[in-house]
């Protein structure tokens, strides 16, 4: 979606770089039929999928056109407002002490190489875990709790963004340090206009994967510890058979989360527009 | 400043690594109860256990099961549909925002859907393991075809190409490299949906073995089953990064 231009403008790609090489395509023609073509797979989707549901499913199971009627009676629900309102903080909190522990820690694993050599294992297997599988131990540390929830969605955000800055700081092409040298630019100046700047697009990928762990391990958390908020609403629906207002928090946690995704991406093009761009 | 000292440096405190990590484990696990965060022996000596009484191989083959296969049904059916996508302008113009909505959404939101509909079973896991694992295989195998450049085709079209040596010769070779950089991204989270379904969608498995494990409060069973999920994600992981780098040399030739 985001992969006009930039083409040029590339960044060194890390060990662990999540991206795909940079991309520049074709556009797609974007002719008045072009632009209603995205209608029709809702609309067969859904069409198909009330009929089948109709058809061959339990009563109870939602439908298209009773989760658009349920949409009103969600939306002026208290508790769902209170659940999202915690699901949203949660998940914020845990990627902003991913960043505020992960970037420091990152440059100083980057630059000190003993510290890598001591950590970089842990960090690596750490990261290649999928965090999910640390909630049940969580839970006898810190019971059921909002903590717990914290403590996994932090963890899920801290652990891409620390190797993703260690990397980068690790891989600053030496030509830079020398071109800022020969221009006998001050320490400062070397971090201000050259060391930042080019471990920014590590930063970036590793806030846009961060950002998509935090999202599914909060969720999982509160599925599993019952925790206040939007996973533990959606299965509680379920559970009480409200099937098609349960599904109307699965449609609220999908947007959460392109809006997140997409948040991520408008920065990135924001703030760093020579950033390649990628799918991450 | 030699590399063969620098070597030593490095390895040696890898080791003391392990040493320190370990001890401080075995202090922090000797220091509070153990319900809470067994030591590092009694974690070890649980996870030999574990693995004689077959507890945890039953586990890793059924967890190992359903992952290598909704593994291969998110490559045989994500590969395709991504080709099929790039190859129809008004397919792709349809789906693709769909895809990107479906890639950002958190998959695990579908488990209790899946579980009033088919119950405990393997086959509500392969969906949520499908779920993670496609859209990562269909976007970046997408995004590699078509950002094949136009230098290259209209070689292939200059040298009288047909459309299958085009493919043959062209698209998928500029392609492999993407497929396989969404496939270690499906990887990592097809561990997560594995994992997450377990706890919900399954009687067996290491998910179980997790919920399990905390529900006695049996942390030495938690921290071993934790460990062999990280040793199974570690492997994974690195087999497929070798994948990758193996497929990589050639795509910075544009």
């Amino acid at each position: 979606m985001t992969t006009e231009g930039h083409s040029d403008a590339r960044a060194p790609v890390a060990e662990s770089s999540p991206e795909p090489p940079p991309a520049q395509r074709q556009p797609i023609p974007n002719s008045r039929y072009n632009r209603w073509l995205p209608i029709f797979p809702a609309l067969i989707v859904a069409l198909v999928w009330e009929i089948s549901a109709n058809l061959f499913f339990p009563q109870f199971l939602p439908r298209p056109s009773r989760i658009v009627a349920a949409i009103p009676e969600v939306m002026t629900d208290p508790d769902f407002w209170g659940a999202a309102i915690d699901t949203t903080l949660a998940i914020l909190e845990g990627i902003a002490i991913g960043l505020i522990l992960g970037v420091p820690v990152g440059l100083i694993l980057g630059r000190y190489a003993p510290a890598r050599w001591f950590s970089e294992r842990y960090l690596h297997a750490l990261n290649a875990m999928p965090v999910v599988a640390i909630i049940p131990l969580t839970t006898l540390w810190l019971g059921y709790s909002n903590t717990m929830r914290i403590f996994v969605t932090a963890l899920s955000a801290f652990l891409p963004i620390t190797i993703q800055m260690m990397d980068g700081t690790r891989k600053l092409p030496t030509e830079y340090l020398d071109v800022a040298r020969s221009f006998l630019a001050r320490d400062r100046q070397v971090w201000t206009g050259v060391a930042i700047p080019a471990s920014m697009p590590f930063l970036i990928s590793g806030v846009q994967i961060a950002t998509g762990r935090a999202m599914v391990t909060g969720i999982t958390s509160e599925m599993v510890a019952a925790i206040q908020g939007l996973g533990f609403w959606v299965i509680f629906e379920v559970r009480s058979f409200h099937h098609d207002q349960g599904f109307v928090g699965v449609l609220f946690i999908a947007a959460l989360g392109i809006s997140l995704w997409r948040t991520v991406k408008w920065a990135t093009t924001r703030f760093v527009p020579w950033y390649r761009p990628s799918i991450d | 400043m030699t590399g063969r000292g620098e070597r030593v440096a490095r390895i040696g405190t890898g080791l003391l690594s392990v040493v320190v990590v370990a001890g401080i484990w075995q202090l922090v696990g000797a220091s509070v109860p153990e319900i809470y965060f067994a030591t590092f022996t009694a974690t070890i000596t649980r996870a030999v256990e574990m693995t004689v009484s077959g507890e945890i191989l039953d586990a890793l083959a059924a967890s190992g099961f359903a992952f290598l296969l909704g593994m291969a049904i998110s490559i045989g059916l994500g590969i395709p549909f991504a080709l099929l996508l790039a190859r129809s302008d008004g397919l792709r113009r349809a789906l693709e925002g769909y895809l990107y909505a479906l890639y950002a959404t958190p998959m695990v939101v579908f488990i209790p859907f899946l579980f009033a509909l088919m119950g405990v079973g393997l086959i509500p896991r392969l969906i949520v393991i499908v779920l993670h694992a496609i859209f990562p295989i269909i976007l970046t195998t997408l995004e590699g075809t078509l950002s094949t450049p136009r230098q290259f085709l209209d070689v292939a079209s200059a040298y009288g190409s047909n459309e299958r040596q085009t493919w043959h010769d062209v698209l998928i070779p500029y392609t492999v490299p993407f497929a396989m950089s969404g496939i270690r991204q499906a990887v990592g989270r097809g561990l997560v949906g594995t994992v997450a379904a377990e706890f919900f969608l399954s009687a067996t498995g290491l998910g179980q073995l997790l919920i399990g494990g905390a529900f006695r409060f049996d942390s030495a069973a938690v921290l071993a089953t934790t460990l062999v999920i990280t040793l199974v994600a570690v492997t994974l992981t690195s087999l497929v990064q070798r994948l990758e780098d193996r497929f990589t040399p050639w795509r910075e030739g544009g």
